[in-house]
């Protein structure tokens, strides 16, 4: 009983959890979608040169 | 000295460089903000004025520091790069653009449910607040003038300029608090000598803002990469260095 409402209490932030917990989730998602949108270029990136790598060595090939 | 300027400078380098930087600047990152989290969420106690909102501050203040602190690594790097002409500074330049925008976008953002409860109100044109706003005006403004060249080495010139002229910003959104009278709550870290802010509340910040730091160091080694690929794309030492691994 006690830890249920000391989270409880936790979750509610004196009244504020609405705030705070929402600049938190969006902080969340400014970090996650940075690593994530960095690393998918980086992917794209790397595939387009392999791609046009290959196209280079077949067209010496020829 | 300056053959290790060189070698750095040069893309192959800088490119395995990035590469292997990454997980060093991540890990420390992902657990000095764990801790610091902890630290700020659980075991400072609530704020005598502003009880548990005050708490905001652990994403608010960092997100803040590096809105500025990008910005004058970007517009550092596009001096160098128009300077000395070298283009891997240009292309750390644009790498750095869509983070510190993020991050200025992040910081109005909790700033406004900040102030909601504390002051009443979303937005206030106040001095801070504003200049926060132009700060995130001035990354997105960087990144359309990058868009809006075809030819890559115009784009450096041409926002590398930007770049430099806005750098005048960052002591204003700094100072702001202290020159005007803003209704944003004065620099309660920096005053180093003495910070009027209790050790309790204050480790996590610090633990935040050196986090985010290394964070941004991350995210940066990809972008970077990326820019470089994009750049470099007929050299032969990408070929070679993409095919093998």
């Amino acid at each position: 009983m006690s830890e249920v409402s000391t989270l409880s209490n936790f979750l509610r932030m004196s009244g504020y959890g609405a705030y705070v917990w929402s600049s938190y989730a969006l902080a969340l998602v400014v970090l996650v979608s940075n690593l994530w949108a960095a690393r998918r270029r980086l992917r794209e990136e790397i595939v387009r040169t392999r791609r046009r790598a290959q196209v280079q060595q077949q067209e010496r090939a020829s | 000295m300056w053959l290790w300027f060189h070698k750095l400078g040069s893309p192959p380098h800088a490119y395995r460089l990035a590469e292997r930087l990454r997980p060093w600047f991540l890990w420390p990152a992902l657990v000095l903000m764990a801790v610091g989290l902890y630290g700020g969420l659980v075991l400072a106690p609530p704020d005598y004025q502003q009880k548990d909102a005050f708490r905001i501050i652990y994403v608010h203040a960092p997100s803040g520091s590096m809105s500025l602190m990008i910005y004058v690594v970007m517009a550092v790097c596009a001096a160098i790069g128009v300077i000395w002409r070298i283009k891997l500074a240009h292309a750390v330049a644009a790498a750095c653009a869509p983070i510190g925008a993020s991050f200025a976008a992040l910081t109005l953002a909790t700033g406004s449910i900040w102030g909601k409860p504390m002051w009443g109100t979303w937005w206030e044109w106040d001095p801070r607040l504003t200049s926060e706003l132009i700060q995130l005006f001035l990354y997105l403004g960087y990144m359309a003038l990058r868009a809006s060249f075809d030819d890559p080495q115009r784009a450096d010139r041409a926002s590398a300029i930007l770049a430099i002229v806005g750098i005048v910003n960052v002591p204003i959104v700094r100072y702001s608090v202290v020159w005007w009278n803003s209704l944003h709550q004065a620099p309660s870290v920096s005053k180093l000598a003495a910070p009027s802010i209790s050790g309790s509340m204050l480790w996590p910040l610090l633990l935040m803002v050196l986090g985010f730091g290394l964070y941004f160091a991350a995210v940066l080694c990809d972008r970077v990469r990326s820019e470089i690929l994009r750049r470099e794309r007929n050299a032969s030492w990408l070929a070679e260095s993409l095919t093998h691994a």
